[in-house]
């Protein structure tokens, strides 16, 4: 990796925080971001912010952070991709726009070089994309660890967001209405 | 030319704990009110206690709003109430030493615990404000009461504004029983009903001003689209004899900035969170964190931690599935494994007491060049990083005293700890931004007295333009801050009719 990308990355990133630096253009530049994300099939709903890459991008990151297991439903079936793409249409234009930056940046192969890896995440496997997931997070740059967490922000909370998943943890949903006297109440 | 052209006495702007109780107030003393909010009004009819409604309704930026890099998560409430809609109930007085450090260090003299007790009083007995019965007292809160007896930390039960209260634990999500006696359903609707006249969805843009005084307040309503997102809609100009800013301590220094008023670099500066720490316990019986009051007790044995130190002081939250899985850090089968757990967890938070130390500047609300997104900064120190571990530490204790089985930090990679000897692992973990959760419910400042307004809270170099709501406070106060904010706006109305009537 130049040490020009690496001074420009660290000095945008800490001066302006991840959603306010165009640094976050960066990842639509270099030769790595020519490496194709690996698609994903499109959803049937109609997307309001994210582009076909992008979404595959979130589809990719979804499948490792809340993946598919005994008691959890996969985040294809739970729609995260569309949730995501309707929470980005009701955030400040400003903020989609960097968002969807962040996942081309996110999916440049340049970025999984510092786990050792030339391909974008999404043509990974699963095991080395844990890998790359766990190098954003422990990075020694406040930059990586902010832009993991603004993705995982979106993506757990597109998930959660569905009452599918009040089964998985243990929540039995809110009381009914039809029970909930007012003035009724137990402290007098 | 606008659309809408209103003439009125006073204009306030922001519904919430402030400007409530000041519309309030000054509808009572027989002025002309127009109150503009840029949240919606929600009714006990809508509030049907799903997180994925009530966040992106009612609070900032959908839930998530936070610091520019991420570190520091905020909530906060936007709709008719503000705040006080989706909080979780809690009520003190304004600490007499606050308001002693307040007069030695920031010249603040108008405020005593002598001027505020009769409005305190008298709010009260209005919003039927007692203590939450003991027997009533929920499971996550049980775990604090019973960890802090053991220990022989100091304990109290919190005095809740609630009345005829079912003990459901859906307060955070707009209470669909109208128990919590919220600015939504108590005062407003009172105001309204006396001739205050209330905009919702109603965005103020900038404040125009002459010379020494504020003459026009510019504004548009937003107009909902079929997916959720709003549009400008119509404009509207108030032209009141006084205008009142009560957006909160983000709304209102930036709104102050957006119409040019920076009270010489002052406005936005001295932001304090109650920056807070959280402490995730596991049991081996039920706990259901998310059922009954979500807040009834309060520990404030390290408020005081001795010179050139940061206090703090301990509650606990409710515990809601949406919530808890953005908090909760990690991903991946970790995270999906600490999620089934929920129904056996208790969580506790520890709220540091910032902005009494000479070092401590706060943090900082500004505009962005071209884009209309607050600019939050909050850079913790030092002191706060050591209040932060030490909080981590006693709420340990507290929920091993308890009978935890087991008890996790929220570092991105967890400190786990199984027993009382473990509790030391946490001086090895590291304490740096986005490596351990930190998150805040109380933003408070931006606007401060002796800066930015004066002691009448009236904005230093104006005559008719006034700041009423936690933005003005000089530091954070160590506790609860939603009826200290009724106090002083309740105060503040003799000040803000004065200025009507004497302009």
């Amino acid at each position: 990796m130049s040490e020009t990308f690496n001074a420009f990355t660290r000095r945008s990133f800490l001066r302006k925080g991840i959603f306010g630096g165009a640094a976050l253009a960066l990842g639509s530049l270099g030769w790595m971001a020519l490496r194709p994300t690996r698609p994903w099939p499109m959803p049937e709903a109609l997307l309001r912010v994210l582009s076909p890459r992008e979404y595959a991008v979130v589809m990719a990151l979804a499948s490792r952070m809340v993946p598919e297991r005994q008691g959890f439903v996969s985040p294809g079936t739970m729609g995260v991709g569309v949730r995501f793409d309707a929470t980005l249409s009701l955030l400040p234009m400003e903020t989609a726009r960097e968002v969807k930056r962040l996942l081309v940046l996110f999916d440049n192969a340049l970025m999984s070089l510092w786990s050792g890896h030339a391909r974008p995440f999404s043509q990974l496997a699963a095991e080395e994309q844990d890998r790359v997931l766990a190098h954003w997070r422990d990075s020694r740059l406040l930059f990586r660890r902010t832009g993991l967490e603004a993705l995982r922000k979106l993506i757990i909370g597109s998930y959660y967001s569905d009452s599918r998943t009040w089964a998985s943890v243990g929540y039995s949903g809110p009381p009914s209405r039809d029970g909930l006297i007012p003035n009724s109440g137990v402290e007098r | 030319m606008s659309d809408i052209d209103l003439a009125c006495d006073v204009c306030i702007v922001g519904s919430g704990a402030g400007g409530a109780v000041l519309g309030h107030a000054l509808t009572e003393r027989g002025l002309s009110v127009v109150m503009l909010e840029e949240g919606g009004h929600y009714t006990s009819k809508d509030f049907d206690m799903r997180e994925e409604t009530a966040y992106a309704r009612m609070y900032q930026d959908l839930g998530s709003r936070t610091t520019d890099d991420l570190a520091i998560t905020l909530l906060q409430g936007k709709s008719v109430g503000g705040s006080t809609t989706v909080n979780w109930c809690t009520c003190f007085r304004m600490p007499d030493a606050v308001l002693t450090h307040w007069r030695d260090r920031f010249g603040v003299r108008t405020l005593t615990p002598g001027v505020l007790a009769p409005h305190f009083e008298a709010l009260e007995a209005k919003l039927h404000i007692v203590q939450w019965p003991e027997a009533l007292m929920n499971a996550n809160n049980r775990v604090l009461w019973e960890g802090c007896g053991a220990l022989g930390y100091q304990r109290e039960l919190v005095r809740r504004n609630v009345h005829a209260c079912q003990n459901l634990g859906y307060c955070g999500l707009g209470c669909p029983t109208d128990a919590k006696q919220s600015m939504n359903v108590t005062l407003i609707p009172e105001a309204v009903q006396k001739g205050m006249q209330l905009f919702p969805e109603t965005r103020v843009e900038a404040l125009e001003w002459t010379g020494r005084r504020v003459t026009k307040v510019h504004a548009h309503k937003l107009l909902r689209q079929a997916h959720g997102a709003q549009l400008k809609g119509p404009r509207m100009t108030i032209h009141p004899k006084v205008t009142a800013v009560c957006a909160g301590a983000v709304g209102s220094p930036l709104l102050l900035l957006r119409s040019g008023l920076s009270a010489q670099g002052q406005v936005g500066k001295r932001m304090f969170l109650h920056p807070t720490a959280v402490m995730m316990a596991h049991f081996d019986r039920p706990i259901h964190p998310h059922q009954g009051a979500p807040q009834s007790v309060t520990s404030h044995h390290f408020r005081e931690r001795g010179t050139g130190r940061v206090g703090f002081f301990m509650e606990t939250p409710p515990v809601h599935p949406l919530l808890a899985a953005v908090t909760l850090p990690g991903f991946g089968e970790v995270h999906q494994q600490t999620m089934t757990r929920l129904p056996y967890s208790n969580v506790l938070i520890a709220l540091l007491a910032d902005g009494f130390l000479p070092q401590e500047e706060g943090g900082t609300v500004a505009l962005r060049r071209g884009d209309e997104r607050p600019s939050l900064k909050y850079a913790l120190l030092p002191e706060h990083w050591d209040a932060m571990r030490e909080a981590c530490k006693a709420m340990a204790r507290v929920q091993f005293a308890a009978g935890a089985r087991e008890v996790r930090s929220l570092h991105a990679v967890p400190v786990v700890m199984r027993s009382v000897s473990d509790i030391a692992l946490l001086d090895q973990a590291p304490w740096e931004p986005l490596r351990v959760r930190v998150v805040s419910a109380h933003v408070m400042g931006g606007c401060a007295m002796g800066s930015v307004v004066n002691e009448q809270l009236r904005y230093k170099d104006l005559e008719n333009l006034f700041v009423v709501d936690g933005s003005v406070f000089p530091t954070s106060l160590g506790v609860n801050p939603q009826l200290s904010i009724f106090g002083i706006a309740r105060w503040a109305a003799d000040p803000v009719r004065e200025a009507v009537s004497h302009p």
